[in-house]
Parts: structure tokens; C-alpha cells; sequence
């Protein structure tokens, strides 16, 4: 032995069975914080590709600046690459208005310079450029509506004249609609199959613009070099340039890794990260110093002989501490093991089992943000927790350990009120509340789980918003240029017929229809139904309170309208339209219509198809929606394109790319993981404190046995000190829980999503409750059978 | 008659070279009211027969009747409440349950058997034990030989057949050992209540009625000593 502390891992090692509780706690937070992190990190790479190689790989673009400015952003050391972005003749609602062709084939023209093809943008086949002035790159479908190859020669019509380029190669991917943090098509010109985008030099497209009399809004794109403070680069060139907020769009994911981003939901999401970081790191805390209390009391004798033979408080104090951290070398690593491998799981079950937009998630990541934080968290709260543990143990008198009364250096102030009911429940009680350290940190331990659970509910709502799970989200959609009821309705039967399709519906729009509303003209939108389509409603539970579907099949002349803020009508009102008297049988939570739910100011009247052509004398539809059988992209690509070619003089979308079942699903079965976890934590404190307490009173048990008090009147006194923890805990846990998850929900849901408001959330509490009482049981069974089994001579012998 | 027989009692720790004979064929029986100690060397196995007659071990063989009951024969549930109603303990530690006050730690085995104490009884207890002016206080509050009263009381206010004492003064300074022992004879005398109590102390030993020595695990009555 060198010095004192080597007598740490001798006690450590005799002690092994002691010290196992609080090694069971440091692996379960470093663990626990290492799948975190280790998974948040997988996904935040898997979503930082996916949106490279979605939307390409650009952090900003900058509107309103010069040729000047953009060769001087150009030439800092910290822009990988940059260009410029310039679109004529397409609006951000794929709209060519101008006449700019290619063999009669509506064109839009996209100038760009060499750093746009592959550096920012890799939608581009190996032969695409736009060095040359005369080259161009065409969208690929240009090879069959035109029939160009690489190197023919095309002529671009337009109203200045004509232009010759020759065709340098072709954008192969990459037509998805992409739309930027503040709005518009913001990249690689995304047209209709009937439509062709051109690439080229951005001297000859502005040379073009001229002779034509164009004015356009340039884009600069730029890529910053890795490793770059993007928070500071962008304050830079903002100020620099004195641009304004409106001037800059960013690439949203790109920017969110490094905390800048524009969205507030994402802005929201980092405090909320924290505070739940802290609760954790508090869970942690609470837990092992629980545990390291525990072992410490069983020990004052120990740490008394250590101050009779001339340890001083500060070495005490020390030697506890590094016994704490002497866990840690074990415990830690055992953790982040644990934690990269159920990371590893995680992430095969995510791509291979859920698969969807998460099938990207790299598998056998080892993600040193994890690991960091994992060792990170382990260090931290077992350095905190040992505190009290440590102050506690250097407190033990040399006199009162030597003389044995070490145990009983607690003194009990007040008598047990006996007033309460039996003497065995209220002895229980009483050994719950007059240890007030326990109860604080047993209540503390409940309290944890509980807001936890009531945080990640809201969170559970948040993602419901913001990734709803309808019945009625359309795999397809097919609608007339201007939203118009000219989609004949044969087409709808015709693409019912497709195999492969579930369910096809289609939805009839007038806009502008007069009606009397409680004696004041107004104008309504009115939009057709079909029996489907309401069943729906009520399956996504998608109907205010008082709504009555059932209605809506009983009588023609009853309708449903769509909520909004300032909406004059309630369900039961009465209107009319085109002389017929409507009556309100329902209402819809928010417009499923528009991101925020909001139905800006509309009043949107929902009725039934042969109510709809009775009133208007419209047989044809505005729009189609088209479920599909699988829900597995590549097994529907027949189906699809079967329908495409079907609806090919409307606008067709194919939305199952924007599909976040598996996202959700994801995001569920990681809260869901997580909170599991934190239960298990709240458990196995529990289970550990009361197991403790039970051994720190067994001789006491074990004379109370010998003068008359039955093994079942022992288990109810132990049951009652664990559910006074608990419901204590319960109180706590709600009383902070519900207006945290209150302020959360306002703060992160209503704030967006104004149709929702948050209300007690009496299933969750009611699932509390439940898992208290499970837990509380669970943690009385084990001391239960040890008191039942225990030999009432051992006991009183050691008296 | 009777209210103590133990009849042909042995007791064996462990089994084969390692076997311990706690105590070996031991018979005796004890009538009511009748005040007897039982002294020994330690380690001699009186404890363990103290513990076999308070039902609280088993015997590897033999019988022990308690106003006629098999002990060993009863079910744990019923023995626990038999135990509770009929045997009164008194421990060397004095084993006070320390939340509880001086008057609460008395009647506990009363109200574990869901019983309301009979006041008159109480306040009689209380003042024939002198805790009075003590019985709000808690154990802590209390000195060694008070603890050990508040003990006598405890067993005895279930007005238990049989008393079991285990050195009940071996914490205890002279006088108060002489107060303890005098409470006792006079329970015993007064409540008709048969006491058996294990001492290290010869002169305290030879106050009884009659005197048990337990040597080896094997038994030796004395007799009676006022005969």
C-alpha cells in the first residue's frame, strides 16, 4: 500500500456486492446518455446526407448582392464553394409564363457557375458543364420529349431570338421540389415532365436576360469550408454586407447543427434538449447519491475507526469521493460499451426494420459526441453525488464509531403519531418521512421520472404536429393547374382500377360562393367529401368535440366547416347557400390543408359529393388523392407511373418521398426506449432504497418478530414507507410536471400550431400512477420475502 | 400445574464433523407463577433454549408445551399471534423501537394485535414501573435502567403467561439490576406470571425460585432454592 487511498480498491473488492447498486446506476446514465447522443448523432449525419443529397450541399444564399461582393465573399479563406444561382421563365409554383423554348417545348433557364455542378449540386451526370459559353445541361427528360444526346446541338427560342448551345450533358436527379428556409424553389430547377430546364454559363444567361428585357433576383449559393464557425462566418457577412434577414436563406439542417437555424421549432428544440439533459444529469444524481448514501451509512463505523486511527475530515472526505470515482473506472466504460452496442442496435433496427426515410442511418457508428458525453455525464454525476455521501461520512465521530453507536448517532426527535391507524402503517410512514434526506431524494427520484414522462409526452404531441400520422395523407396527388374543377371524374374510376392503388378520392373546390351567415352576406368556399373521406375524420380524430358525422349521412343539408381563429360559426349554426339552408353538424380541429392549420380567414364549407353537384351542378373534381397499397416506394414505381401517365395534362405529385411514418415511428421508439430507461432508473432506486432500509432496520425487524409482530404486519410497515416515497413522489412529480409540460406545450406546440391547446393530461397521469404503484410493489417484494424468510434468532442474537 | 414442559429438547447446528450439539435432551418443566434462572458459561446453549421456548427456533427434536399447546406444532401465523398473546420478551439490548415513546413502546404488542389497551392496567404498569413522569419521552431520552423497565412493561402488558428474559440487566449498573430484578419477582408474584431469565450473576441467580444451569447443551436443575 503507497498511501490510504490504495485501501480503496481492497474495500471496493470486499465490498463487491455492496458497491454493485451504484455500479448498476453509473451504467445505466452513461449508457443511457451515450445512446442519446451516439443516436442523436447518427441521425443528425444521416439527416446532414440526406439533405446534401437532397437538397445539395450549400449552407447559404444571399440575395440583393453584386458581382463585386460575390467575388469577395468568394476569395475568404472559409467558402469551400460558392456561385451563382439565377432562374428565368418558372415560379414557385412550377408556372412558365414566358415564351422561352426549346423544339417547342416550354423552357426555363437556370444560369449557373462551374462550382454549382458537383461541388454544390451532384445532380449532374460525369460529362456536365457549363464552362464553355455555349453549353448547357439539360433536365434528363429533355433526352425523350426532345431526342437529344450529349453533344447535339440545340436551339432555345426566345422572344429577343435565337440561341445555339450544344448539350453538355444532363441533370440526372435531384427534381424534387425543394423549398428553402424562406420559401421558393430555392435549386436545381425542378420542371414538369412536359417542361425542360437549361443550365448555363451564368454570362451567357444574364447576356440572354438582357436582350430580353428580363429582370431577375440572383442567388449567390455558398458552401463553407469544414470546421468553419458558421455563426460567426454568417455575422461577418452580414455585416459586411449589410444584409438583412430577408436576404439570406439558409439551408436549414446544415445550419441547425450548429445551433443557427431559422425555423423556431428547431430554435425551440435546443433549450428543451438541455433542460431535459439536465433532468437526466439530475435523475443521475439523485440516484447514485441515494445508493452512495446507503453504502456510506452501512459504513460510519468504518469511516470512524478511520478517523480514531488519524484520518482528518479532508482525507475522509477525499477517500470517499475517489471511491466513488474508483466505480467509475468499471462502471464508465462498461456504459459507453453498452451504450455504442444498444446505439448499434438501434440504428440496424431503425434501417433494416423501419427502414423509409431513416433506411440512410449509418449502423456501425461510433460517435465520439457520445462517447464524450456519456464518460462526461458518468464522471459529473458521480463526482456530485458523492458530495453529500462524502460530507456525511467525515462527519461520523471517532468516539460514537469506537463505541459502537455509530448506527444510532441520528437521534429521533419526534414520536410516531399512532393516531393514523394501525401501528404497523403508521410505523412505515413514519421510517418514510423522518429520514429526510432519503425522502427528498426518493421523492426527488420519482419526481424526475414523472416530469420526464410528462415532458416527453409533450414532446410525443410535438412530433404528432409536426409529423401527423393521418389515415388520410395521399401517396399521390393529382389536381388541375389552378386548383379548377376540370378533372373529369372518370379519371378518379380509372385510377381506382390501377393495381396497386388502395384508395383514390377526389375533392370538388368553389371558392367565392355567396352565402347568408346569421343575416350577413359572406363568401365560402365549399368543398366536396366522399364518404371515405369523412370516415377518415374520425379516424384521425380529426373533429372538433360536439361534432356529429353520422349526421352528415343523414340528412343532404348537413355540412362540416373547418375551424379557425375568429371562425363566426359553432356547430349547430345554420347557413345559406344558393337559397338552401345548411346546418353545421360538425367542425374541423384546423384546415388539414395548410402547414400551420391555420385557414387564413376562410370559411370552408365540407359537404357530402351528391350535395356538392346539387348545389353547384359540378360533376368534376379540383383535385385527387391517391393512396397505394405498399407503402414501400420501389414495390408501387409501376403503379405510379401507370397513374402518371393516366393524370399527365394535370399536375401530378408523388409525395411518398415526403412520407414520415418511419421518421416517427423512430422517434417514438426512441422516446419510448428513453423512457423506459428512466423508469427502470426510478425502479431500481426504489428497489435499492428500500432493500437498504429493510437491512439498515433488521434487527429492529427481527425484536419486533420476537414480541408478537407477524412477517405480514412487517411487510405492510415496509410497504407503507415505499408508498409514502411514492406518493410523495407522485405529488411532487405532478405539481412540477404539469405546468412544465404546460409552458412546454405552449412553448413549443401552440406557439405553432394554434389550433392545439393543451389540457390536463389525465391518461398520462393515470399511467403514472400506475407505474408508481407497480414499482412500489415491485420494490416491496424482494425486502417482503427476505423479512418473511428471516430467522428471528439471528436477528436478536447479534443484539 | 404445569405451565412450562419441555420435553426431551436437542439442538444441532450444522451436520456431519462440523455438527455443533447445542443443546441435548433437555426436560424440564416449570409451574405457574414460578420464577427461575437459568446460568451457564457462553456459549453453553442458553440462549438457544430461551429462544426454543419462546417458539422462536425450531428444535432438531423434542417437544415444548406452553399451557398445554404444542408450540412447533402451530403454523407460523398461529404461533406469531400465540407468541404475541402469551410470551412476554425482555432482551439484554432492551430492543425499544426508537420512534416510539415510553407508553407506545408498551402497548405495542397490543395494538400489533389490534387491541385497545385497558388504560387502568397502563397507568398501574406505569406506576409500578415509576415511568410516570416519562411515559411521553422517546428510549433516547431515557437512561439504561428506565430502557429496561419500559422493557418489563412491554412484556408484560399483554398479562403474558410466561416470560422469557435474556440477561436483562447485563446493561445495567448494580442498582438498577437490583430494581429490575425486584420488578420482575413482584410480576411475578402479583400477576401470577412465570419467569425465566438467563443471568451471568450468581447472586442475582439465587434470588429465584429456582435455579437451571446449562452446561455443554446439558441441563442441570438446582432446584428450588426456598425449599
Amino acid at each position: 500500500m503507497k498511501s490510504y487511498l490504495s485501501l480503496i480498491p481492497i474495500s471496493a473488492h470486499v465490498r463487491k456486492k455492496q458497491g454493485r447498486m451504484i455500479m448498476i446506476c453509473i451504467v445505466l446514465s452513461v449508457f443511457l446518455v451515450t445512446v442519446i447522443f451516439s443516436l442523436m448523432d447518427a441521425v443528425m449525419r444521416m439527416e446532414t446526407q440526406s439533405t446534401i443529397d437532397k437538397g445539395g450541399y450549400w449552407h447559404i444564399y444571399i440575395k440583393g448582392i453584386g458581382q463585386d461582393e460575390a467575388q469577395d465573399i468568394a476569395a475568404r479563406t472559409d467558402i469551400a464553394a460558392s456561385s451563382w444561382y439565377d432562374v428565368v421563365n418558372l415560379d414557385e409554383h412550377l408556372q412558365m409564363s414566358k415564351d422561352y423554348s426549346i423544339q417547342g417545348a416550354q423552357t426555363a433557364l437556370c444560369g449557373i457557375e462551374p462550382p454549382f455542378i458537383g461541388a454544390i449540386m451532384h445532380f449532374f451526370d460525369a460529362d456536365a458543364q457549363v464552362t464553355e459559353e455555349d453549353a448547357v445541361i439539360l433536365t434528363e427528360n429533355a433526352q425523350e420529349l426532345l431526342g437529344v444526346g450529349k453533344g447535339d446541338m440545340i436551339t432555345l427560342n426566345t422572344p429577343a431570338g435565337d440561341y445555339t448551345f450544344r448539350v453538355s450533358g444532363f441533370r440526372i436527379s435531384g427534381n424534387g421540389k425543394y423549398v428553402g428556409s424562406n420559401g421558393g424553389v430555392t435549386q436545381a430547377l425542378p420542371v414538369k415532365d412536359n417542361q425542360i430546364g437549361a443550365f448555363m454559363n451564368i454570362s451567357t444567361f444574364r447576356r440572354i436576360c438582357r436582350e430580353n428585357g428580363e429582370t431577375t433576383e440572383p442567388q449567390y449559393y455558398i458552401q463553407f469550408a469544414k470546421h468553419t464557425n458558421l455563426r460567426k462566418a454568417l455575422a461577418q457577412i452580414k455585416e459586411q454586407y449589410e444584409l438583412s434577414d430577408s436576404d439570406i436563406g439558409m439551408h436549414t439542417i446544415l445550419m441547425a447543427s450548429s445551433g443557427i437555424a431559422d425555423k423556431d421549432y428547431i430554435k425551440n428544440v435546443y433549450p428543451i434538449v438541455g433542460l431535459l439533459f439536465l433532468l437526466i444529469l439530475t435523475a443521475g444524481v439523485l440516484m447514485i447519491s441515494g445508493s452512495m448514501n446507503s453504502n456510506v451509512a452501512q459504513r460510519l463505523r468504518f469511516f470512524g475507526m478511520l478517523r480514531c486511527i488519524g484520518a482528518s475530515k479532508s482525507q475522509i472526505i477525499r477517500f470517499v469521493r475517489l471511491e466513488a470515482l474508483n466505480w467509475c473506472k468499471t462502471a464508465v466504460p462498461i456504459g459507453v460499451a453498452l451504450g455504442i452496442v444498444t446505439t448499434w442496435g438501434v440504428s440496424a433496427g431503425l434501417k433494416y426494420l423501419v427502414g423509409g426515410e431513416v433506411s440512410d442511418i449509418p449502423v456501425f457508428v461510433v460517435s465520439p459526441i457520445g462517447i464524450v458525453s456519456g464518460v462526461a455525464i458518468g464522471v459529473v454525476t458521480v463526482f456530485l453525488a458523492a458530495q453529500s455521501p462524502a460530507k456525511r461520512a467525515a462527519r461520523v465521530s471517532p468516539v460514537a464509531a469506537v463505541s459502537g453507536n455509530a448506527e444510532d448517532a441520528k437521534q429521533v426527535k419526534r414520536a410516531v403519531n399512532l393516531r393514523m391507524g394501525k401501528v404497523e402503517i403508521a410505523l412505515g410512514i413514519y421510517h418514510a418521512v423522518s429520514a429526510r434526506k432519503n425522502l427528498l431524494l426518493l421523492t426527488g427520484s420519482f419526481a424526475i421520472s414523472i416530469v420526464l414522462f410528462l415532458c416527453f409526452s409533450v414532446l410525443v404531441a410535438f412530433v404528432d404536429c409536426l409529423l401527423p400520422q393521418k389515415a388520410s395523407s395521399p401517396d399521390l396527388d393529382i389536381a388541375s393547374a389552378d386548383y379548377s374543377n376540370t378533372i373529369e371524374a372518370s379519371l378518379l374510376d380509372e385510377i381506382k382500377s390501377v393495381e396497386g392503388v388502395a384508395h383514390a378520392f377526389g375533392r370538388r373546390l368553389l371558392n367565392d360562393v355567396p352565402a347568408v351567415i346569421d343575416g350577413t352576406p359572406q363568401t365560402v368556399e365549399l368543398m366536396s367529401y366522399d364518404n371515405y373521406q369523412l370516415d377518415l375524420l374520425e379516424k384521425d380524430h380529426d373533429l372538433r368535440k360536439g361534432s356529429h358525422l353520422k349526421k352528415m349521412y343523414e340528412d343532404n343539408r348537413n355540412v362540416l366547416v373547418i375551424w379557425d381563429r375568429g371562425m363566426p360559426l359553432e356547430i349547430g349554426d345554420k347557413l345559406d347557400v344558393n337559397g338552401e339552408t345548411l346546418s353545421i353538424v360538425g367542425m374541423l380541429k384546423y384546415s388539414p390543408f395548410s402547414n400551420d392549420g391555420s385557414n387564413g380567414g376562410k370559411i370552408t364549407v365540407i359537404m357530402t359529393e351528391e350535395q356538392f353537384t346539387r348545389l353547384t351542378g359540378i360533376t368534376e373534381y379540383a383535385l385527387i388523392d391517391v393512396q397505394m397499397a405498399s407503402k414501400i416506394i420501389s414495390e408501387s414505381d409501376e403503379a405510379v407511373a401507370q397513374i402518371r401517365r393516366l393524370s399527365s395534362q394535370y399536375v401530378f405529385r408523388d409525395r411518398r418521398i415526403e412520407s414520415v411514418q418511419a421518421m416517427y415511428y423512430a422517434f417514438m421508439t426512441f422516446v419510448y426506449s428513453f423512457l423506459m430507461i428512466i423508469a427502470l432508473i426510478a425502479l431500481l432506486n426504489i428497489m435499492n432504497s428500500i432493500s437498504m432500509s429493510v437491512s439498515a432496520r433488521m434487527n429492529q425487524y427481527g425484536a419486533m418478530r420476537a414480541i408478537g409482530m407477524s412477517a405480514r404486519q412487517l411487510v405492510k410497515t415496509v410497504a407503507a414507507e415505499t408508498f409514502t416515497y411514492a406518493g410523495f413522489g407522485c405529488v411532487v412529480g405532478c405539481a412540477v410536471g404539469i405546468p412544465l409540460s404546460k409552458y412546454m406545450y405552449d412553448f413549443l406546440i401552440t406557439a405553432h400550431f394554434f389550433y392545439a391547446s393543451w389540457s390536463v393530461p389525465v391518461g398520462q397521469m393515470v399511467l403514472i400512477v400506475l407505474f408508481v404503484l407497480a414499482s412500489s410493489a415491485a420494490a416491496v417484494y424482494a425486502p417482503a420475502k427476505r423479512l418473511c424468510a428471516m430467522e428471528i434468532t439471528e436477528t436478536i442474537n447479534e443484539l | 400445574m404445569d405451565l412450562l414442559e419441555v420435553q426431551s429438547i436437542s439442538k444441532t447446528y450444522g451436520s456431519g464433523e462440523t455438527a455443533v450439539r447445542a443443546l441435548r435432551n433437555v426436560s424440564f418443566s416449570v409451574p405457574k407463577g414460578e420464577f427461575v434462572t437459568v446460568v451457564g458459561e457462553s456459549g453453553s446453549g442458553k440462549s438457544t433454549l430461551l429462544n426454543m421456548l419462546g417458539a422462536l427456533d425450531t428444535p432438531t427434536s423434542g417437544k415444548v408445551l406452553i399451557d398445554g399447546n404444542d408450540t412447533f406444532s402451530m403454523k407460523e401465523r398461529e404461533l406469531t399471534i400465540f407468541r404475541r398473546r402469551n410470551i412476554g420478551f425482555i432482551f439484554q439490548a432492551f430492543n425499544l423501537i426508537p420512534e416510539l415513546t415510553v407508553e407506545q413502546n408498551m402497548v405495542f404488542p397490543l395494538l400489533l394485535d389490534y387491541q385497545k389497551p385497558n388504560r387502568k392496567y397502563l397507568e398501574e404498569l406505569l406506576e409500578v414501573l415509576n415511568l410516570k413522569e416519562r411515559r411521553r419521552h422517546l428510549p433516547n431520552q431515557l437512561s439504561g435502567g428506565q430502557q429496561q423497565r419500559v422493557a418489563i412493561g412491554r412484556a408484560l402488558i399483554t398479562r403474558p403467561a410466561l416470560i422469557l428474559a435474556d440477561e436483562p440487566t447485563g446493561n445495567l449498573d448494580t442498582q438498577n439490576s437490583s430494581e429490575v430484578i425486584a420488578l420482575l419477582k413482584e410480576a411475578s408474584r402479583k400477576y401470577e406470571q412465570t419467569i425465566i431469565m438467563i443471568t451471568h450473576n450468581r447472586s442475582i441467580a439465587q434470588t429465584a425460585d429456582r435455579v437451571l444451569q446449562v452446561s455443554d447443551g446439558v441441563l442441570t436443575d438446582f432446584g428450588r432454592c426456598r425449599e
